[in-house]
């Protein structure tokens, strides 16, 4: 007889109603107060920013030239993190960049985990024809690389917030497809399949009510990393020109415009690059402890 | 007598892709099942009994030979057709622990199949009158199945199979994975159950003894043949095949 | 407080040190501050040479009980009280090197799934020559022939050149018997035997059985043998304690046990067990074992015995009568408490 299963979704007998508000609370109720705040901080963070672009009374704050203040250092002159080479205030383009990292990870994140289970679903459950092509698509997107993606759509349509949004996740979700497909192989061999099929219930229900939902800790967890790769896809592409072009606040394009004046002030670089260094640790260290209080078995692994 | 269920020279054949090996589950088997009759079929690992039972509910293919079930070939059947079946054919499996979905509530287990094929209001008016059935308070139908003990969730996949109304019930080591002192409770259920329902029962066992108890007529299975059917008495009292004596004979005493 | 079945009156003679001596042995689960109990106040001398059978269901922790003895309970697991001693020696307080000198030489142990004990990746004969190396100092040949010899003695056909084989390329049933020959080539003292054949067929348990009566004999050896089939203990030990709920509720000699138990739940097991002819209703044993940590104050079976009285509020201690030990204030023996009738 087991004696414990450090299952998060485990509670004491008693009637179970809204399991999933419980379940949530008991989660962050055995996370220590540093990931609490530090996930409230990023969260903030994100919709400061996002607001800030998308409030017009508060575009300025962000966007407010200077052109006798710039290159200001932190804490100078009424702005804390300083000013950029064109005199606006650091700390609103970071606010802004992290908004945009974080709504660029969400989407990302979100998209390959719909098309990874999908796909993943279809080839583990629907047959070996289905496997088969599903593998083959799998093993392609998973080997090719964001960055070539990235430059044949800004080509197409032009570098954006879409672009980034398109060449990443469309390239990220094979590796989730791969883990789904995984975990469906041993699930559908599981009694309680086995007797939904006896039911009558037909397959494409099956994949939505018992392993959709038997694989929510394994998305939850791969969500919380794929906004960390997705906020380092964007501010590679973006340093690289081709994603989000100003005047859109980007941690990466700060960056890059900030390498031509490294000279005359290295805030421009170290700023954000300390920011996504930050953010983007978190984010690893969040998902290891999602993983260990979701997956003490060890399925996933993180890319 | 009305058959219910029949096998017709079934074979499962499991072949190692590439390397020419096979290895035989179920070999040539061929029986039937009459209407409120309770058949037993008794062996031990490797024995096919599993196999068997999954064929017949249509989630292993069997390599030749025909399966009938009211009369419908379950693997010949088209698409239409085989929607009839889990009115036909339900199942309780041996391992209580795996045969729900952990993140589903009682009541919604055992209205899975139900509310499909009578409507969602219907199926939740039958979850009531499902659970006293079973013997399980009402409130169960709010719970999970981890805060119910082995024998509860049994009651539960019974309760399941049973709202569909099935002719057979296929009960696959039903009270194997439960603690002794209470595979009473779920037997007496199930013998309960099918006389009240008039249930023909295919009942899957390595328990000798409890086929003994429980059902009309015994099925022997050893490496995938039937290697003996009858009456259970007279196969306890005479066993004609070496393997069932030495079954009988490795049967625990309980008495000094 | 140390138990043991009742001395005969005329024992001038200092009885012998037992093989195996568990006196108050109570283990609990640890988690953060709070404890669990799993065992409580477990007592059991197993004598040289005697089978004691250990029987009960899920939640028992006859595993537990055993496990604490040879020093593997899991992680988070521990013992709160009591001690285990094995020829007088306490286990419990060794330091871990001589532990480790006793496993194996002394006290061995055989699992449910020989899959998992075995080093799949190692050949049979080097890991059973590797266990003797480890504990005496003899050459590769001597060891190999000893290896060779006890294979053959456990019913290993070829043995000689078995000796190459892995694990997995035996059946269950003969793969326990390597393991039972692992475990026993060193010719321990007292061998502790985890449900070694609940994943077998009946029929290979027989023989396992059979096998570990004889080298009982041969080697006069003391074994625990734990399993929840009261049946297959029946024909093994000469006496059998039964535990429910993280104690000793019924402790007898085999014979007695069956013919006369005295515990409502021993009762009850054998009723469950017995198999009767066609129609007839199966016996059980009403209600559900109360998980540790949901234990009464009173007594744990309570809430499933049906002669239940006040008395049985207070928690019962394992008292002597006739020759069992039974954990009950009405057993089954007497008559019940001011109400209600014997099952």
């Amino acid at each position: 007889m087991s004696l414990t299963t450090a299952d998060p979704f485990a509670l004491e007998p008693e009637p179970g109603r809204a399991l999933a508000w419980r379940a949530g609370a008991r989660l962050v109720h055995r996370s220590n107060i540093f990931w609490v705040f530090g996930s409230l901080v990023l969260l903030v963070g994100g919709v400061a920013g996002v607001l800030i672009q998308v409030v017009p009374s508060w575009r300025h704050l962000y966007l407010d030239q200077n052109l006798i203040s710039t290159f200001q250092a932190p804490f100078s002159s009424g702005h804390i993190l300083g000013t950029d080479n064109l005199g606006r205030d650091m700390f609103w383009q970071l606010v802004g960049g992290l908004g945009i990292s974080l709504s660029i990870g969400v989407g990302v994140s979100l998209i390959s985990v719909v098309l990874g289970l999908l796909i993943g679903i279809f080839g583990g459950f629907f047959g070996q024809v289905a496997d088969a092509v599903t593998n083959v698509v799998v093993d392609v997107t998973w080997a090719f690389p964001a960055i070539l993606l990235a430059v044949v759509f800004a080509g197409w349509i032009g570098p954006s917030l879409t672009t980034v949004i398109l060449a990443l996740a469309l390239t990220n979700w094979a590796g989730f497809a791969r883990i789904v497909r995984g975990e469906v192989l041993s699930l559908r061999e599981r009694d309680f399949v086995s007797a939904a099929r006896v039911l009558g219930v037909p397959k494409v229900i099956i994949s939505a009510r018992h392993f959709v939902v038997n694989l929510l800790p394994v998305t939850m967890v791969m969500v919380v990393y794929f906004i960390a790769t997705s906020i380092i896809g964007e501010a590679g592409l973006s340093f690289l020109g081709l994603g989000v072009q100003a005047p859109t606040p980007s941690l990466g394009l700060i960056l890059t415009v900030g390498r031509d004046y490294l000279a005359i002030s290295p805030w421009m670089v170290v700023l954000p690059g300390v920011l996504l260094a930050l953010g983007v640790l978190f984010l690893n260290a969040l998902g290891d402890h999602l993983r260990d209080l979701l997956d003490p078995f060890g399925r996933i692994q993180r890319r | 007598m009305t058959t219910v269920a029949e096998l017709e020279r079934v074979t499962k054949i499991y072949r190692v892709r590439g390397q020419g090996v096979h290895h035989v589950a179920v070999d040539d088997v061929s029986f039937s099942v009459d209407a409120g009759e309770t058949l037993g079929i008794v062996g031990e690992s490797g024995s096919g009994k599993t196999t068997v039972a999954r064929m017949l509910l249509r989630l292993t293919r069997p390599t030749s030979g025909r399966l009938t079930i009211k009369g419908i070939d379950i693997w010949a059947a088209d698409r239409e057709t085989r929607k009839q079946l889990p009115r036909a054919v339900q199942v309780v499996f041996q391992d209580p622990y795996a045969s729900l979905d952990p993140r589903m509530s009682v009541g919604a287990s055992i209205s899975e199949g139900a509310r499909r094929v009578f409507g969602r209001q219907q199926a939740t008016r039958d979850l009531g009158r499902l659970l006293d059935i079973v013997g399980l308070p009402q409130r169960y139908r709010n719970l999970y199945p981890r805060e119910l003990s082995g024998g509860q969730r049994q009651r539960v996949a019974i309760a399941r199979a049973l709202a569909m109304q099935p002719a057979v019930l296929v009960a696959d080591e039903p009270v194997s994975a439960l603690d002794v002192s209470m595979q009473g409770q779920v037997l007496n259920l199930l013998n309960d159950l099918r006389a009240e329902l008039q249930l023909t029962c295919v009942f899957i066992s390595h328990d000798l003894g409890i086929v003994r108890q429980f059902c009309e007529r015994v099925l022997v299975m050893e490496r995938g043949k039937v290697v003996e059917e009858g009456l259970p008495e007279e196969i306890f009292n005479s066993p004609a095949h070496p393997y069932t004596k030495s079954l009988i004979d490795a049967l625990p005493r309980m008495s000094w | 407080m140390v138990v043991k079945p009742p001395e005969p009156a005329d024992a001038g003679v200092r009885a012998p040190v037992p093989a195996l001596e568990i006196s108050g042995l109570s283990i609990a689960l640890r988690t953060g501050r709070t404890e669990k109990p799993l065992v409580t106040d477990v007592s059991l001398a197993v004598e040289s040479g005697e089978i004691v059978g250990l029987v009960g269901e899920s939640g028992s922790g006859k595993s537990l009980t055993a496990l604490a003895a040879i020093g593997l309970l899991p992680h988070g697991v521990e013992v709160s009280s009591g001690d285990v001693r094995l020829d007088g020696e306490s286990l419990l307080s060794m330091d871990r090197k001589r532990l480790r000198s006793l496993c194996g030489s002394s006290i061995s142990m055989i699992f449910q799934d020989p899959l998992s004990s075995l080093d799949p990746c190692a050949r049979i004969g080097n890991q059973i020559i590797e266990t003797i190396r480890a504990h005496r100092r003899v050459s590769v040949g001597e060891a190999k022939r000893d290896a060779v010899e006890l294979l053959d003695r456990v019913g290993i056909p070829r043995a000689k050149e078995r000796m190459r084989s892995y694990p997995y390329e035996f059946s269950g049933g003969m793969r326990q018997r390597v393991m039972i020959a692992a475990a026993l080539v060193l010719r321990p003292r007292v061998l502790l035997a985890d449900e070694p054949t609940t994943a077998l067929d009946v029929t290979t348990q027989a023989g396992i059985v059979e096998l570990v009566r004889e080298l009982r004999s041969e080697m006069q050896m003391s074994v625990i043998w734990i399993s929840h089939d009261l049946g297959l203990v029946g024909r093994l030990a000469d006496r059998v304690a039964v535990m429910y709920a993280g104690e000793i509720v019924e402790l007898s000699p085999t014979a007695d046990l069956f013919r006369s138990s005295q515990h409502p739940y021993t009762a009850g097991l054998i009723r469950s067990g017995t198999r009767l002819s066609y129609g007839e209703r199966f016996g059980f044993v009403p209600g559900t074992v109360t998980e540790p940590g949901h234990w009464p104050e009173g007594c744990r079976f309570l809430p499933r015995c049906d002669r239940a009285t006040e008395a049985c509020a207070s928690h019962p201690s394992l008292e002597v009568r006739g020759p069992a030990m039974v954990r009950c204030v009405h057993p089954l023996t007497e008559g019940s408490g001011s109400e209600g009738s014997g099952s």
